[in-house]
């Protein structure tokens, strides 16, 4: 496969929600990945002197590899500037103001100059189980755009508020979201970061066992020798039960018979083709979904009923 | 019956004495010969006499009208050299499709859709505003052509979002604008599409909207008179006698002719032809520009100037730029045109006596149109024609001496030289090194250049006032921020920029900008002496109490001439066009 495209986390959240905890959090987790972190300002970041290798003009490095920025007026500009930093950077995690709506950020991503540079990985959109529903007027609308934007619904302070307003959260969030409650803007790695594994077995769905995130999310692998329809494909991606968080990996379509590798979390789906694939006659899916989750019988039969039949061929 | 017309030439009859005598006036001529006067004579529209009530008694004869300014400021008309009435008017009064809902569900969406069809029934095109994506995400739909085509599939139908980044179009719309996967988008915007296809799916973003304005209809001539008609009633009784409408076609055109021979027209205006169609479509670009534009020109009205957009912004940084931009190893900014295509552009508008005005924020691109100038001097000699650096944003030291050289009018535009929240974010993009000589009138003026304010609504405000009080002080007027950008120059200055200046860019100095005898009367009387207090948060707040053009009274505030049966043709307040400004 020629260069990855470096992936990018959007996040947003109303002000206060709980933001400059998380890119704290993510700061943190970097360890030695080429993570760049665009904030509205780093003197909000809780950055150890110690660790901070080299500081230029709006640029804090980091021993552990991350580098830290201010969003500037123009985000294509700098984006386009940061695709050409070598050693070439894994991932960027933009924060969006507090008072904006994130699509402007998404649109930004998706310009044919960027497009074959980075990929939007996902917008986590953070969301404060203590005052979201007590927003109004124009802070409401904002917040909703926020998390009509997300993909991942961080819903944090939950310690804060009750089961009631627990569940009444969850009401007005829709049940369609992937949502995953927090407290201290808690985020599990494996909802934001990859951990690749790797198809191990022949069998069609196999639970891939797994080390940091075993207590929350469980993952699988698909994988069969099989072309998909796309529509249907499509279909079913977007009706995948909301404890499903991330699907990714290769399929092979039949328009064309080509392959495309599939990144699919929240609403979003993504494909992009993958010329030099070896495999190109085996699709192989990995799932990462809320630990518990049962519904992966109908989730196998939904997907071979995307296969291409024999009659279907001919 | 109609008026009979007047015009004077080498043999027509003159009378002996004047129509009007302003008298008792503070008069700040800006003549240097005679720089201030107590009274001036008015004869078929020109001066014919400035001096003291006591020096014009011959000309007082039995039907001269005499007007006692009681001690008030006069002094020639100002000068707007850039700006867009119909860009910032035309909208509000076009009647398209407002659904009127902060959020509207795709449900009311679709109701406010088919009841705007069901009043403008045909098969024309349902363009409006606005929709969000959230409450389709809400309602679990993708927002595009699909979703539009199952609500309209017969007409064509274009649809803003309310953050302004996305047009939402259904599938008539993209077949009628002749888009579909192989369209290539826009340098400045996409078309979103489906990764597998490459169809586009519906959602035009940014730039891509003027691929789907290319293929409506224009906007009415009657929306664009008003918009031009209440652009220079606010201009006239804000004391603006010049200006420059920059951008037009054969429709704003049309509707300039049609205020100018309802005798609305108060201002004398230069309209600039679009070069190119990123605004709006220039469908007779090439018939006005060899020729058709003569059809519509008047003493208020030429059309003798080009505009085009050279470089970007500063907010996307697409400004062009002589070395990186901040923070930037190697991004100069983009030009929208080769230097090649405007060397030959201007030397071949410059040799129809066409003015090139050219949209330079960077000064990478006024470097580059200053060479294209040159060139066109070296080939065509000195045409006469003063061509026109438009915003000149940031100008290279080196290039302060070349506006006087090769007679290149420096024009400035007040979006941001003075400090305002969106002034000290946007241009702080520029870097401190450049943000101290942004908007260098005192460079170019000490140069020997021209140097003109253009207020460029709506980027920044059409009042005329506000940006002559922060030319002098480059400062806030609304508050005591000490913060200044850039370099401040004198009141006396800046008065020459606004009126003796502005009638070099218009190419009417041997006509207007001064009180001289000979020359138009295009003068106006205010309410206070600009020289009687400091500057800031003084000077803008200045009211206009009576306008002449041609030494016709275009506006009188307080019907003072009424009475001596001179009836202006705006009286009152100026109209409100804007919003209070922080």
């Amino acid at each position: 496969m020629s260069t990855p495209r470096i992936a990018v986390t959007v996040v947003s959240g109303f002000l206060g929600a709980g933001k400059t905890t998380l890119l704290n959090r993510m700061v943190q987790r970097a360890q030695g990945r080429r993570l760049a972190v665009i904030v509205n300002d780093f003197g909000e970041l809780n950055i150890d002197a110690a660790i901070v290798s080299e500081v230029t003009d709006a640029v804090v490095s980091l021993q552990n590899g991350c580098i830290c920025c201010t969003v500037q007026e123009d985000l294509l500009a700098q984006l386009t500037a940061m695709a050409q930093m070598q050693p070439r950077l894994e991932r960027i995690v933009i924060e969006c103001s507090g008072v904006s709506d994130p699509q402007r950020i998404v649109q930004t991503l998706a310009y044919p100059q960027l497009r074959s540079q980075m990929q939007l990985d996902m917008v986590i959109t953070v969301v404060d189980a203590t005052r979201h529903l007590q927003l109004e007027g124009e802070y409401a609308r904002l917040a909703r755009a926020q998390v009509g934007a997300g993909d991942l619904l961080l819903l944090n302070k939950t310690d804060l508020v009750d089961a009631g307003q627990l569940q009444a959260l969850h009401d007005a969030l829709g049940h369609r979201t992937r949502i995953h409650e927090s407290v201290q803007a808690q985020l599990p790695d494996a909802l934001w970061l990859d951990s690749e594994p790797e198809p191990r077995s022949a069998k069609p769905l196999t639970p891939v066992s797994s080390d940091d995130h075993s207590e929350m999310f469980s993952s699988w692998t698909w994988q069969q020798t099989a072309t998909l329809n796309v529509e249907r494909l499509r279909g079913w991606l977007q009706a995948l039960p909301s404890d499903v968080f991330r699907v990714k990996g290769l399929v092979v379509l039949a328009q064309g018979s080509a392959a495309h590798w599939l990144q699919h979390v929240g609403s979003r789906s993504q494909f992009s083709p993958a010329t030099d694939e070896a495999m190109a006659n085996v699709s192989r899916l990995v799932f990462i979904a809320r630990r518990g989750f049962n519904g992966w019988d109908a989730l196998e039969q939904g997907l071979q009923a995307c296969t291409i039949t024999e009659g279907e061929r001919t | 019956m109609a008026e009979s017309d007047n015009f004077t030439s080498t043999h027509s009859t003159q009378g002996l004495y004047a129509d009007l005598i302003l008298a008792n006036g503070r008069i700040c001529t800006q003549d240097p010969a005679n720089p201030w006067a107590e009274a001036v004579a008015i004869r078929d529209g020109k001066l014919i006499g400035v001096s003291s009530l006591g020096q014009l008694e011959a000309f007082k004869g039995p039907n001269t009208l005499l007007h006692d300014l009681q001690g008030a400021f006069c002094m020639p008309g100002l000068h707007d050299m850039h700006t867009h009435p119909d860009l910032a008017l035309a909208p509000r009064y076009s009647d398209d499709l407002d659904v009127g809902i902060e959020d509207p569900t795709p449900e009311q969406l679709r109701e406010s859709i088919l009841a705007y069809a069901d009043s403008h029934p045909g098969d024309g095109w349902i363009y409006g505003q606005y929709w969000v994506r959230y409450t389709f995400r809400e309602a679990g739909l993708t927002p595009g052509r699909a979703w539009l085509d199952s609500v309209m599939p017969d007409r064509p139908v274009a649809l803003l979002d309310r953050m302004w980044g996305t047009m939402m179009v259904n599938s008539k719309a993209l077949q009628l604008a002749g888009i579909d996967r192989h369209t290539a988008d826009p340098r400045n915007g996409y078309l979103e599409r489906d990764e597998l296809t490459a169809e586009p799916t519906g959602l035009m973003i940014d730039g891509a909207y003027a691929m789907i304005h290319a293929a409506m209809p224009p906007t009415p001539v009657s929306v664009l008179r008003r918009a031009y008609r209440d652009g220079v009633h606010f201009q006239s009784s804000r004391g603006v006698t010049s200006s420059k409408y920059v951008h037009v076609c054969e429709q704003r055109l049309q509707a300039l002719k049609e205020l100018d021979d309802s005798g609305e027209l108060t201002v004398r205006i230069e309209a600039a032809i679009s070069w190119q169609d990123d605004i709006f479509p220039v469908r007779r670009r090439w018939e006005l520009l060899s020729g058709e534009r003569h059809y519509y020109r008047s003493a208020r009205l030429s059309a003798n100037a080009v505009k085009f957009h050279f470089d970007g912004t500063v907010e996307p940084k697409s400004s062009y730029l002589l070395t990186p931009w901040p923070q930037e190893s190697s991004w100069r900014g983009k030009l929208n045109l080769t230097p090649e295509h405007i060397t030959d552009m201007v030397v071949d508008m410059d040799k129809k006596g066409i003015r090139v005005i050219a949209h330079c924020t960077g000064d990478g691109a006024s470097d580059v149109f200053l060479d294209a100038v040159a060139e066109a001097r070296r080939r065509n000699g000195f045409s006469g024609v003063r061509h026109q650096c438009a915003h000149s944003t940031l100008l290279h030291p080196g290039n302060l001496p070349r506006f006087k050289e090769l007679n290149v009018i420096a024009e400035f535009s007040p979006a941001a030289w003075y400090p305002t929240p969106f002034a000290s974010g946007a241009r702080s993009g520029y870097g401190q090194e450049r943000l101290k000589r942004i908007y260098d009138f005192k460079g170019v003026l000490e140069a020997g250049g021209t140097a003109v304010m253009g207020t460029d609504w709506p980027v920044a405000s059409i009042d005329p006032w506000l940006a002559l009080e922060t030319m002098v002080t480059r400062q806030n007027p609304w508050n005591d921020d000490p913060a200044c950008f850039g370099d401040p120059i004198s009141l006396e200055q800046a008065l020459s920029v606004v009126t003796r200046n502005g009638a070099v860019a218009m190419g009417l100095e041997h006509s207007t900008g001064s009180l001289e005898v000979g020359k138009s009367a295009d003068l106006i009387v205010i309410d206070r002496d600009l020289f009687a207090a400091p500057a800031r948060n003084y000077i803008h707040r200045t009211h206009v109490l009576l306008t002449f053009v041609e030494g016709q009274l275009v506006y009188d505030r307080h019907g003072a001439l009424a009475p001596a049966g001179l009836k202006a043709v705006w009286q009152g307040e100026p109209p409100v066009l804007e919003g209070k400004a922080t």
